[in-house]
């Protein structure tokens, strides 16, 4: 009894994110004003980016707390079925700083009824309460259920358009595929379980040791456990829900979809990868060798290579650009990947370094896109067709600027973090002899030039539909669309500018 | 009874489930393969617990999966529920709605 009063202390951020969904539960008994809501979510969500940098002493009687999260120390608590180290610490800042956002585009957006904003908060919040629990799981358990914790709030989320048919649409699909990856996922830990007699990832390890070639069950086991996963982060061949999903859901609900669950995904998988399947390198720090199926890694970079190459490709013909964006999602996903195959502290480093990033350049093209369809007249998934970007840069010169720097970031072009995160994460990959899989990143690079090109093309260098009702002259936004557009960006650039300094600060991250 | 005959069984149900599930065109249909999915690794999780394990981790994991697989179908059951009323149908060939 004592040992658990002792363990809660260390969760203390996911305690702080329950007190205040309760409290926005209750409060909305009585009251049904959004910004009441949002004034209330958020300060909890900071304070739990805030509660991360908090531990309980050794002795269990005073805290620490400290900005260096090497100092922090790594803990395993509830019976080793869940750790505190730096890898999920970070995830943890990561998932509460870019869920913030969501929350506050739902505000203004037409597709949340002001009558349901109660639930779109709370559902968000729920979700990323499983997110944080998920990125610290170290047991088959703790994964399962905090995966399934994320995934049921988000059919929900999926669908939140009642009467619209296309919402509907897509929380059946986001569904179907989640049972469908899950049950596998499932079916895939327990035949890991039979082999290894345990639901420790460290333990599973220590068993996996002895086992020598590649034992056919054993390669099942983590081909169906992969695919439960590679479902988080939409990689093929588990991708092709992701373009009708993004498409049908509310847009605020999209770029939460595109960030939040793909961040705590790739957390999860790498720890899995690397705590159950791999062994720390005994005479080199920050290196790992992977036991039994010992091909795995191969094939993660076959899957990444084949991710980035459909999800370019799929993208060349979209003229809807919340389409387009979801398959731009499934190529990062496909490019994030790479810094994982290399099993180096490097690689982890680059990819929390491009998480950042890419949280950053998604949100901010999400939220162009949702600024842009609320000043349409109708609610239906067409507002976000290209057309309705034509001479966008003319109509609000802020909009197709920031519009610009996501979308050059998301190329990756210098000097914006999308390209210091692409170059790092193909220097590790070439450093490691991974040369097939940087050309194939690289022709993919190309290939996106396109489809982006031409979005910037219509914003800057086309003329706005004429009739149609966005022919309508210039479009302001309000004081706080704007002041997000210009954070996002301003972050965009940030992370591209003093690149060598984040990555060096995220090399401490790992576990 | 030896362990190879509940793995048998529980084989043969994940793969009875995964052709529901790919097969079936009612999405009620699909849903009791998921379910049945679901129920073959609670299977494994418990014979192996028995067999292999000398811990009870595998039988807690099964009670855990019966309870999230109530909340899933809950969830799942709503979604269909809505999808029902939005397109007087429950076939997943009438969800094409979304293409480009």
């Amino acid at each position: 009894m004592n040992a658990v009063l002792h363990d809660i202390c260390w969760i203390l951020p996911e305690l702080c994110l329950i007190l205040g969904l309760i409290i926005v539960f209750v409060v909305g008994l009585k009251k049904s004003n959004p910004w009441l809501f949002m004034g209330i979510a958020k300060p909890f969500v900071l304070a739990s980016v805030f509660l991360v940098f908090v531990k309980p002493d050794s002795d269990g009687t005073s805290w620490v707390f400290s900005f260096h999260l090497e100092n922090l120390g790594s803990q395993l608590i509830f019976a080793n079925s869940l750790a505190v180290d730096s890898w999920a610490r970070v995830f943890k800042i990561l998932i509460y700083l870019a869920a913030l956002f969501p929350l506050w585009f739902g505000l203004r957006s037409k597709e949340i009824s002001k009558t349901y904003h109660l639930e779109f908060v709370s559902l968000i919040l729920a979700s990323i309460i499983g997110m944080s629990f998920l990125v610290g799981a170290s047991d088959l358990l703790v994964i399962y259920i905090s995966m399934e914790m994320v995934s049921l709030f988000s059919y929900v989320l999926a669908s939140f358009r009642k009467s619209n048919v296309l919402s509907n649409e897509a929380g059946i699909k986001y569904m179907l595929f989640g049972a469908f990856a899950s049950g596998t996922m499932l079916y895939g830990m327990s035949l890991l379980f039979g082999l290894t007699g345990s639901l420790n990832l460290g333990d599973i390890s220590s068993h996996l040791v002895d086992i020598s070639g590649t034992p056919p069950l054993l390669l099942l086991s983590c081909v169906l456990i992969f695919a439960g996963f590679a479902y988080k982060i939409s990689a093929v061949p588990l991708h092709m829900w992701t373009p009708d999903v993004y498409e049908g859901a509310p847009t605020p609900v999209s770029s939460f979809f595109s960030v939040v669950p793909k961040i705590a995904g790739f957390a999860v998988l790498i720890r899995f990868f690397l705590t159950a399947l791999s062994q720390p390198l005994p005479d080199i720090a920050g290196q790992w060798s992977v036991l039994s199926p010992g091909i795995w890694p191969f094939w993660v970079a076959v899957v990444s290579a084949l991710t980035m190459t459909v999800g370019n490709l799929a993208a060349l013909s979209q003229s809807n650009l919340k389409r387009l964006l979801a398959y731009s999602t499934i190529a990062h996903s496909g490019y994030i990947l790479m810094g994982f195959v290399v099993l180096k502290d490097v690689g982890l480093s680059a990819i929390v370094y491009y998480l950042f990033v890419y949280a950053f350049m998604k949100l901010g093209a999400f939220y162009v896109v949702i600024c842009v369809e609320e000043k349409s007249p109708h609610i239906v998934p067409l507002n976000a067709q290209i057309q309705n970007f034509k001479g966008l840069a003319w109509k609000s010169p802020l909009l197709g600027v920031v519009m610009a720097i996501f979308l050059f970031s998301l190329i990756g072009v210098p000097p914006t973090g999308g390209f210091f995160g692409k170059f790092y994460l193909f220097k590790v990959a070439l450093e490691s002899g991974f040369f097939w899989l940087v050309l194939v990143a690289l022709l993919n690079t190309v290939v996106s030039l396109y489809y982006y090109a031409k979005i910037l093309k219509a914003m800057f260098f086309e003329k706005p539909v004429s009739g149609s009702q966005n022919s309508a002259p210039a479009f302001s936004l309000a004081w706080d669309q704007s002041y997000i557009l210009v954070f996002l960006s301003a972050g965009v650039m940030i992370f591209g500018v003093f690149a060598e300094f984040f990555v060096q600060w995220f090399k401490v991250v790992i576990f | 009874m030896e362990l190879h005959f509940y793995l048998t069984i529980s084989a043969c149900l994940f793969t009875l489930g995964t052709i529901a599930i790919f097969w079936r065109n009612n999405l009620i249909a699909i849903l009791m393969g998921v379910e049945l999915v679901l129920n073959a690794s609670g299977l494994n999780f418990v014979a192996f617990s028995k067999y292999t394990s000398a811990s009870l981790h595998g039988q807690i994991f099964a009670l855990f999966i019966i309870v999230i697989a109530a909340a899933e179908a809950a969830v799942a059951l709503a979604l269909v529920l809505r999808f029902y009323q939005s397109s007087s149908s429950v076939d997943v060939e009438t969800a094409n709605k979304l293409r480009h």
